[in-house]
């Protein structure tokens, strides 16, 4: 278990600001358990987390979009909207979910290469 | 339950009491920030950190628990009421029982790892190659500086350093009997 990108900045954040987890857990009117398992990417960060950590630290524009960025790469969870497709469909994309679940990062980056690959081609 | 390690004497972890301090960036007198120092514990000890998990998550004799990861480092697990009562009323015992377990951190980084996989229970180990009795004992110089705290009575070793009765009453028993 590590901290994800997300937990990293607001870990760094607290100590340059002399506070602590609990401090933050109140500003994010969240629980300690919760914040724990979003630092440790084990729950996605919620949305108006955002706002309220820019508010509290007065963080710039571009620590904002850094942290939008974090956020994006610590997300645990996807949702898919699946309304339009069929079961076939439903079925390929839970398949593909399952298999990149188990997949290392060196695979995983090679089917990325080779999909961007693919986009380019196709263009 | 507790492990055996190689052996050390209060006197040694009295002096990597001050090194754990400045590990830390705390100066070497006054009263320990544990809970700053929580929020250190990847950037000092790599591959290291915690979690507050709900109270349930651990065994109800169990306030704290550190124990390796998958990153070579240690995760160190909170109940919840235990870091809620040492950051709302500053409880000695409560910030005690979280800075006994980084000290294990630390005294698992500088070789003192069980020597058998194998745990025993409390008494059959001598103190000194005790895991526990090292990270308790660490933990009490690092939370009470040994030379500014000389000739204070528990009392005012609670109200300085933010300690258990238990650590301050030992504290003192220490400084009568090593005058």
């Amino acid at each position: 278990m590590a901290y994800t990108k997300f937990g990293e900045i607001v870990r760094v954040l607290r100590v340059k600001h002399h506070e602590v987890m609990g401090d933050m857990a109140k500003v994010l009117d969240t629980s300690l358990p919760f914040l724990s398992a979003v630092e440790n990417g084990k729950k996605n960060v919620p949305v108006e987390w955002v706002d309220k950590l820019v508010k509290h630290y007065v963080l710039s524009d571009s620590e904002r979009a850094e942290m939008e960025e974090a956020i994006e790469e610590s997300k645990v969870q996807y949702k898919i909207y699946s309304k339009n497709a069929g079961n076939i469909q439903r079925k390929t994309v839970l398949a593909f979910a399952r298999a990149f679940d188990e997949m290392d990062d060196d695979t995983a980056l090679k089917i990325l290469e080779l999909l961007s690959k693919k986009e380019d081609s196709s263009e | 339950m507790d492990y055996e390690t190689k052996p050390t004497s209060r006197d040694d972890l009295r002096r990597y009491s001050v090194y754990f301090r400045k590990l830390f960036d705390v100066p070497e007198t006054g009263p320990f920030p544990v809970l700053e120092a929580l929020d250190k514990v990847s950037e000092v000890f790599e591959g290291s950190n915690y979690t507050i998990v709900e109270d349930e998550q651990l065994p109800p004799q169990t306030m704290a628990q550190c124990s390796p990861n998958d990153l070579g480092g240690f995760t160190i697990e909170i109940k919840e009421s235990v870091y809620k009562g040492a950051y709302e009323h500053n409880v000695g015992a409560l910030l005690g029982f979280i800075c006994h377990e980084i000290c294990h951190v630390f005294l698992f980084e500088i070789g003192f790892t069980p020597i058998y996989a194998r745990s025993l229970e409390k008494g059959e180990i001598p103190a000194y190659r005790s895991v526990e009795w090292q990270a308790k004992a660490l933990c009490a110089e690092v939370m009470i500086p040994y030379e500014e705290s000389m000739g204070m009575k528990p009392k005012q070793l609670i109200e300085t350093y933010h300690v258990s009765k238990a650590f301050a009453v030992k504290r003192r028993k220490l400084d009568k009997k090593e005058r």
